[in-house]
């Protein structure tokens, strides 16, 4: 029986999945100074995929489950997330525009680096709140 | 004014009814999580979802939330 766990659970793991790959993504892409250390559609595909099972798990255990698992409680989670991805954001894009300036990265792997470790930080984030909560 | 916690009975009012977690989070339309977080005074639920527990548990708001001291 698929029911709102399932969801949750299936949420949990693919989103957790799709942002450890945006910080890998952003590591290596600092590690290697180039901004495509890997596959450049890594990232983007890990959240289509993520989003595709997401959706399909939540089509099959019906409009009444994926309510319950999409309640007021994950929203507030999901704001207090991106808030907190918000300042993570701001001090990310201060180091890199000190490391750009002395010369330590190439611009284009610093906005590779950058656009990936803010998604990778709020999918984490969320995850981690989302499985703390119980 | 602003500083006052909000308690809440709802484990008490949801075990004596013989309830669990997960029975009430269906009734109200909730996930389990929502209720834990609820019960454990981590997560204030809205007005909206705070009457919709009033009524499924049968009492008032007041019996299940309160501001402390009161």
């Amino acid at each position: 029986m698929i029911g709102a766990a399932t969801i949750e659970r299936t949420r949990q793991v693919l989103l957790a999945v799709t942002g450890l790959a945006c910080l890998a993504y952003a590591v290596l892409a600092l590690a290697q100074n180039r901004p495509d250390p890997l596959w450049w559609w890594v990232p983007g595909a890990a959240g289509s995929v993520a989003a595709l099972g997401i959706l399909a798990v939540a089509q099959f255990a019906g409009p009444k489950a994926a309510r319950q698992a999409m309640d007021e409680h994950y929203r507030a989670l999901e704001l207090r997330a991106a808030a907190r991805t918000f300042w993570a954001g701001l001090l990310l894009a201060i180091l890199a525009g000190v490391f750009s300036a002395l010369g330590w990265f190439d611009p284009a792997t610093l906005l590779a680096a950058l656009g990936t470790a803010m998604a990778g930080c709020y999918l984490c984030l969320l995850v981690f709140m989302d499985v703390r909560a119980g | 004014m602003g500083t006052e916690q909000l308690t809440n009975r709802l484990k008490v009012l949801r075990a004596e009814r013989g309830l669990t977690q997960a029975d009430l989070a269906d009734a109200a339309g909730v996930s389990r999580k929502t209720i834990n977080t609820i019960e454990n005074r981590v997560f204030v639920p809205s007005t909206v979802l705070a009457l919709t527990l009033a009524r499924v548990l049968g009492c008032t708001v007041e019996e299940i939330f309160a501001l402390e001291g009161d």
